[in-house]
């Protein structure tokens, strides 16, 4: 397993400088340069030399990303043009809830599609297979935001059981905390277990035809438990790999579903810094955002590790199956 | 205690398998042995009811008197562990990757309460002892990839043994493993079988390792019982035509391969028809060497002294007097 951590950490530590350089380098191929992209096309000639210095746009481009990234490092990513706040210090507060909306959106699809898929593959020759496949046909079918949008006129304005909006931290009140994620958490997670169920599902179907689950029935369970005990661990290798593809989906949704729903999060940061012409904070936001999908990452590949013992005793390559 | 009668298994529109006849008194070894497609598996695995879906069983199994065709899995799975024990191929795969084989062991133990809960560790330990596996109580600790295949077989054996089955029905155990190997699994198995009087149906394609274990064998070949008998008699005198080819095609034990170099390896002409491609008559008809005009028509059970049976209208010749009428017959063969 300290194998898997170590390859884990290292291969999170070289995507995190790549990526840096990807971010800092899009911006920089932008028609005209930062200055423009801030103060506009119309802007005087002046202002842009005085932009330019003030950011130190004339330097080599090295010493611009050192300048930016050795910034990041010391908590200090300048301060905003328009807003005049400080990029570090809103981003910062505002990273334990977007985390917590993609994490938690993570792990709900991740269980919500392992018990579903299993179920359905048990199923699969009956009219309860076919139930589950039009229903997530139909989740995937529903842009999250969409889904949002009804929840919110069903729960927070018919029933009135949910807030429509805002969020209360859970450190602060847990009970609101958990209220105002809700919703959220869900038109996120409905989406993604909908994608997620099919591949439990056809994963499921081929651990059902492995020799170890006729051992286990020919132990004397029943298909049905030997799926549920012998297959679940094994189906969910394979999820791993999937739940990894879908992480940069995740997060964009969460950037879409925060202005839904009028949570402070990065995602709404994201736009007010964009619609602003905030180059600063967007080349900052997106450095966050990406070390966020890393972290996830990141995850993923210790639960390889925990999830098969093959894995961990081949120190963390993981078989193409 | 396990008489089939009348057993067939058609998947669509083929008939896989048609037994009329096959027991296993308690305690016996029968080696169930044929070509691959013959249908050997089929007819275990129908035993406890482990066939594909599509599979259509009718006829007869009566396992201790009690029916198993068709009989729902929830009352099959209070037999399958239990009564029945199963080794499988390969042992690998029969083995869950993600479960410490200790733990795989143990689940057999707690299903059908064979032990107290609390016991169940330290009777997983004493299960791998008896299958002789090296400092058990740490081998119970680790995952299958971690063992060795003979190891991984024995695990499988301690598992199919730990409820004290009084029957084991082991499909091809050693032909995914080392020869070596293969012997020491042959030896276990005839150990634990007599000292359990445990009845072992032993299914292979090869005849030389079904000689080496079973007391009787059964020969199939196209889904269909060709011969059976006591091991000696099947081995030492053949009457079947496929079964004396199948002992032709064997090139014999390891110390005879000094002899058997430089000799052409025999084969038999021909392969398994593919599925419901059979012509009437006796299957083996388009293979056989020793083919009559009968051949054409569904050859007769011949009952002989010591439960050995066959069904050939031209069998291999004979010293031993045989039933009238048939003699005749054995005359005509080159």
């Amino acid at each position: 397993m300290f194998r898997v951590v170590v390859r884990a950490i290292s291969s999170l530590l070289v995507s995190a400088f790549m990526g840096s350089i990807v971010v800092f380098l899009l911006l920089r191929m932008l028609k005209g340069d930062v200055a423009t992209v801030i103060l506009g096309q119309t802007a005087t000639r002046e202002a842009l030399d005085a932009l330019r210095d003030e950011m130190g746009l004339d330097a080599p481009l090295v010493q611009q990303y050192w300048n930016w990234i050795s910034g990041v490092f010391r908590g200090d990513m300048g301060t905003s043009y328009a807003a005049e706040f400080d990029i570090a210090h809103e981003i910062w507060v505002r990273v334990p809830l977007t985390f917590t909306l993609a994490f938690a959106s993570l792990i709900l699809s991740a269980l919500v599609a392992l018990l579903v898929g299993t179920f359905s593959a048990i199923h699969a020759k009956d009219w309860r297979g076919t139930w589950v496949d039009i229903l997530s046909q139909i989740g995937i079918a529903v842009p999250s935001f969409w889904l949002g949008l009804l929840m919110v006129t069903l729960f927070a304005v018919r029933l009135g059981w949910l807030p429509a909006g805002g969020y209360v931290p859970l450190t602060e009140n847990f009970i609101d905390g958990v209220k105002s994620l809700t919703m959220p958490v869900m038109a996120l997670a409905i989406p993604l277990s909908a994608v997620l169920v099919r591949y439990v599902r056809s994963g499921m179907l081929e651990v059902l035809d492995e020799d170890f689950i006729r051992t286990a029935q020919a132990k004397g369970l029943t298909l049905r438990r030997a799926a549920w005990r012998h297959g679940i661990r094994n189906a969910s290798i394979p999820l791993v790999t999937v739940t990894i593809l879908q992480l940069g989906s995740l997060l964009a949704g969460a950037v879409v579903i925060e202005n839904v729903f009028t949570l402070p999060g990065l995602g709404r940061m994201l736009v007010v810094a964009v619609g602003g012409r905030e180059a600063l904070s967007v080349q900052s936001l997106t450095l966050v955002l990406m070390l966020m999908i890393l972290t996830l990452n990141f995850l993923m590949d210790i639960a390889y590790g925990l999830l098969d013992p093959r894995i961990r005793d081949s120190g963390g390559s993981v078989p193409i199956a | 205690m396990l008489e089939i009668e009348d057993l067939n298994i058609s998947i669509g529109a083929h008939q896989i398998v048609s037994l009329e006849h096959l027991s296993i008194p308690a305690g016996r070894r029968l080696g169930l042995v044929g070509e691959s497609g013959s249908g050997k598996t089929m007819t275990a695995m129908s035993i406890i009811g482990l066939l594909p879906r599509e599979a259509v069983v009718t006829g007869s199994i009566k396992f201790s008197g009690v029916e198993m065709v068709n009989r729902p899995e929830r009352e099959l799975s209070n037999f399958r562990g239990s009564e029945i024990g199963t080794i499988f191929q390969d042992p690998l795969r029969a083995l869950n990757p993600t479960m410490r084989v200790g733990k795989q062991v143990g689940e057999a133990l707690r299903l059908h309460n064979t032990v107290p809960n609390k016991g169940v560790k330290q009777r997983t330990v004493e299960l791998l002892d008896q299958v002789q596996l090296p400092d058990s109580a740490a081998l119970a600790r680790r995952y299958p990839h971690q063992l060795s295949g003979g190891q991984q077989q024995r695990v499988l054996i301690a598992m199919a043994i730990a409820c004290n089955p009084k029957l084991l029905i082991a499909d091809e155990p050693t032909t995914a493993l080392d020869v070596t190997v293969q012997k020491e699994i042959l030896e276990l198995l005839a150990r634990l079988s007599a000292e359990r009087g445990m009845a072992v149906l032993f299914v292979s394609h090869d005849l030389g390792v079904i000689q080496s274990i079973s007391d009787h064998v059964a020969v199939l070949y196209g889904g269909s019982l060709v011969e059976t008998g006591p091991t000696d008699q099947i081995v030492g005198s053949p009457r079947h035509r496929y079964t004396e080819a199948l002992i032709n095609v064997n090139p014999g034990h390891p110390e005879d391969i000094a002899a058997s170099l430089g000799k052409p390896l025999i084969t038999i002409k021909g392969s398994v028809p593919p599925l419901g491609a059979f012509l009437s008559g006796c299957r083996f008809r388009g293979r056989c060497p020793h083919e009559v005009d009968t051949c054409a028509t569904e050859p007769p059970i011949t009952e002989m002294p010591d439960a050995h049976s066959f069904k050939c209208w031209n069998p291999v010749p004979t010293t031993i007097s045989l039933a009238p009428g048939e003699a005749g017959l054995a005359k005509e063969s080159p």
